[in-house]
Order: structure tokens, then sequence, then C-alpha cells
């Protein structure tokens, strides 16, 4: 009877917890790096930068907030500000250190392991197998175009950034 | 007592599940979660249909599932194999030219942020061709780019790129059959074998699932109902930035002009242009147009793009 009850109540606090979780909305940066931004629009004034993981609570949404656009609040709840759902994910990234990135742990429906499945070895030892030149795709990748000279670009051409509207 | 215990058993699996599904809806998640579960135990018929059934339901919204960074991986593939075919066109100022155009083109689709962002690269070639591969990866032709005589018609051009990427047409080409080899394998593997084997079979797959995208996009082309759906994309994309969508209509008759019949561009692997333009047309007079653009933007548009590409 004890040895089932100790379970239980591990199990209840864990319930508990992912319950708490679920109620402050907590969503993860599924991109390398967005932005955090005064208002919902590309445009605007970046307040921070969010990487890959990072966690940030959804917060009460204003009616007239624009559509693919969330209010949130940074790790650590030090700022507030707005960012595109398009870089969020309702999952917990967990980012794994080392490098056995290949490794099945830490894997359920609301977990998305980093670096799991097709990563970074998997296109090592593809581009290995199959004698594949990516120095091009490395190159367009590398491309320094910033948020800025877009915006710039769109101005300059009497065009308007719509930042993801729907 | 037992039986109380089973309910409250119950009662702590089904808690989690209800709050999850208070969260803003599964934006993303992973295929080979559902099977990697199946790997625990020794192997026997009941765990051999477990890993079965959670293949299957792996696959069953595979395409949706997969998260931005599985899907940069099968982008970088794609775009390194159509390369093999086609070089690269050396020319920072057009290659940035097109990266600048095209990252605000995407700001306006519905998948504004992937996960390294968008990236363009021109092609060496003549042919009129273009591919918008997983995750953000466009190459474009000097063949198709020839075609533009505006900077709005090659925003037109990037645009319908940018839709295929954006409603993720490239990852829709992967056969369920590949997702349920990779699933199973990772089910298979997880448990029992050393690192180098399962990395050896997840290879195996991910090879399976770039052949399967470079194969339809390369070679027998998306089916005309995501081609128009990439068409209509770019139409909403070009006039909700404020470029004129009437420019995909002029780019679509110029291509028409130069495909050659048998080709192996466009001309193999999307719908006539004359059936594209019937409904792009259909499509930009259902629109509210925004106010038309001062001329001197207008003119800042085609110095920029002469400048860029008048010798492409």
């Amino acid at each position: 009877m004890r040895r089932l009850c100790l379970p239980i109540v591990g199990c209840l606090l864990l319930a508990v917890g992912t319950l708490a979780l679920a109620d402050a909305k907590v969503m993860s940066v599924t991109v390398k790096q967005t932005q955090l931004r005064a208002t919902a629009s590309y445009l605007g004034k970046i307040l921070g930068l969010l990487a890959y993981g990072d966690k940030v609570t959804v917060l009460d949404q204003p009616a007239d907030a624009p559509k693919g656009w969330l209010k949130v609040s940074g790790p650590g709840g030090k700022l507030t500000g707005w960012v595109n759902l398009s870089s969020l994910t309702t999952k917990e990234i967990v980012l794994k250190s080392g490098t056995d990135t290949v490794s099945q742990t830490a894997s359920s429906g609301d977990v998305a392991l980093a670096g799991k499945g097709f990563n970074a070895d998997v296109e090592a030892k593809y581009k290995e197998d199959q004698k594949l030149d990516y120095t091009w795709v490395d190159k367009m990748e590398a491309y320094q175009v910033t948020p800025q000279q877009v915006s710039v670009f769109l101005s300059q051409g009497g065009l308007t950034e719509q930042g993801g509207a729907q | 007592m037992k039986a109380i215990h089973r309910l409250v058993l119950l009662g702590i699996i089904l808690l989690p599940l209800s709050g999850c599904s208070s969260l803003l809806g599964n934006l993303t998640g992973n295929i080979f979660d559902t099977a990697v579960g199946a790997a625990a135990g020794n192997p026997s018929d009941v765990d051999n249909m477990n890993q079965l059934q959670k293949a299957g339901k792996a696959v069953e919204s595979a395409s949706e599932e997969i998260t931005p960074e599985q899907e940069y991986y099968i982008g970088r593939a794609v775009a390194a194999t159509v390369l093999t075919t086609y070089k690269a066109y050396d020319d920072r100022r057009v290659n940035e030219y097109l990266t600048t155009l095209g990252r605000g083109l995407a700001l306006a689709s519905v998948l504004p942020e992937t996960f390294s962002g968008y990236h363009f690269l021109v092609m060496d070639s003549d042919d009129i061709n273009a591919f918008g591969a997983p995750s953000g990866f466009i190459l474009v032709s000097r063949g198709l780019l020839r075609c533009a005589a505006s900077e709005d018609e090659v925003a037109a051009i990037l645009a319908h790129e940018i839709g295929h990427v954006s409603l993720k047409h490239g990852l829709s080409a992967i056969s369920s059959a590949r997702w349920t080899e990779a699933a199973l394998q990772l089910g298979k593997f997880a448990a029992q074998s050393s690192d180098s084997a399962i990395l050896r079979d997840l290879t195996s797959s991910f090879g399976n699932v770039i052949g399967d995208i470079v194969k339809t996009m390369v070679s027998s082309g998306y089916s005309q109902e995501l081609e128009k759906q990439a068409d209509l994309e770019a139409v909403r994309i070009l006039n909700d930035v404020g470029y004129d969508p009437r420019a995909l209509i002029r780019v679509l008759k110029r291509m028409e002009t130069k495909l050659k019949p048998g080709g192996q561009d466009f001309a193999k692997t999307h719908p006539d242009p004359e059936v594209r333009v019937a409904y792009v047309n259909d499509a930009i007079n259902a629109l509210s147009a925004g106010p038309a653009a001062p001329a001197d933007r207008v003119k800042a548009r085609q110095g920029r793009f002469q400048a860029a590409l008048s010798k492409i």
C-alpha cells in the first residue's frame, strides 16, 4: 500500500504542475532566433532576442490583438512584448547538451527534444555518404540581410510590412 | 481499494491531458515521438503491433508534425541536391537583392518565420525553373528571372515559391511509406542498438525523404491543385505587401512565350501558363486593391531592379 501511494503522490504533483503550466500558457521558441517586439508588427521596436528553446508566458491578449501575434512575457518575466506565432510551439523544447543528439530520451507528446531525429549528425553522415556539396547552401544561408534592411527596402519601394497577417 | 487506486491513477493520467488541451493548439511536434515509446522491453508480437499502431498514428499527420528544426535539415539537403544539377550563380549583389526582396514578401506569408529564415539563391541556368525547398531555401534560375521586366514581376516569382514553402508543399511530397519507415526504425533501434546504428538507419530514411521531395520538385512536379494554391497565396502576398498582383499574370504570359515544349523545366513540372492566368485573374478580380504606390516609389523599385538584374 505504501509503495503504491508514493508513486501516486508523485504523479499527482506532476499532474498539478502540468496543469499549472497549461494554465499559464507557456510556449517555447521553435526557431533559431526571434525577436520580442514592442508592438505586434515586424516594424515594432525590438525589445530583446529570444533563442531556440526559450520559454515565454502567453499573457491576456488585447481584444484588438492582430492575428498571428501573441503578447508574451519573456524568460524570467523581465520583458513583455509581442512575438509572431510562427516562431512558437506549445511543446516544451528540451535542449540536450553534448554530442549524443540522436539519443532517444526525454520524448513525449508535449516535449520535443532539440536535435532529435533529422539533425546535424544525420546531415553530416548523409553529406559524407552522398558526397554532397553544401558550400552554396551554407553561402545562401550566410547572406547578411538584416530585418532593418528589409524594412528600409520595403519603405523605399512604397511597400508595407504585413507581419504575418493571415 | 484497488478499484479506487485505479480510478485515481486514471484521473492522474487524464488530468494533464485535459490541461494540455487548453493550450493554444499543438503547432508543431515530432513524428518520432509516438514511435519511440514502443522500443522499451523485449520485442514481441504485441510490442510490434503497438509499434505499428504508433507509427501509423505518426504517419497520419507527419507533414504537419515535423519540427521546424527537422524541416530545416530536410530543406538544406533538398537545396544541396538540386544544386548538383544546377550550378549556383555567384553574384552577391543579385543574391542579396533577391534575399532582401524575398524576406520582405515572406513577412506577409502564413509562415513568416522558419527555423533559420528564408534564403534565396540564383541558379546559373537558362532553364525556366525555381524551387521552394522546405524551411525556406528558395532557388531561382537566371532563365526565369529573365522573364521578369520589373521588381513587381520578380516579387511574383518569389511569392509563388514562398507560397510552396509556407504551405509546406515540399513535405507533402514525402510518401507515408517513408514516414512509416522512419518511425519504425526509431522504435526498433532506440532501445537495443548503438547510436551508430540509429544514425545509419536515420540517415537512410533521411535520404529516402529527400529523394521523394526532389523527385516531385524536379521531375514529376506538384499537383495542379498545389500549384494553384501557391499561385493564389502569391496573389495575396503581393497585394498585401503593396506589389501589383497582376505582375504574376504578366510574368506567366512572358514565360509562356519562352517555354520550350518538352523542356525539363517549368514546361514539365507546372500547369500550362494559360490555365494559371485564368484562375489568377479571377483571384485578383475578387481582391480589394490597395492604393497605388506614389510614382517616385515605383521608380525606386524599377531603379534597384535594373541595378541588380539588368545583366542577368
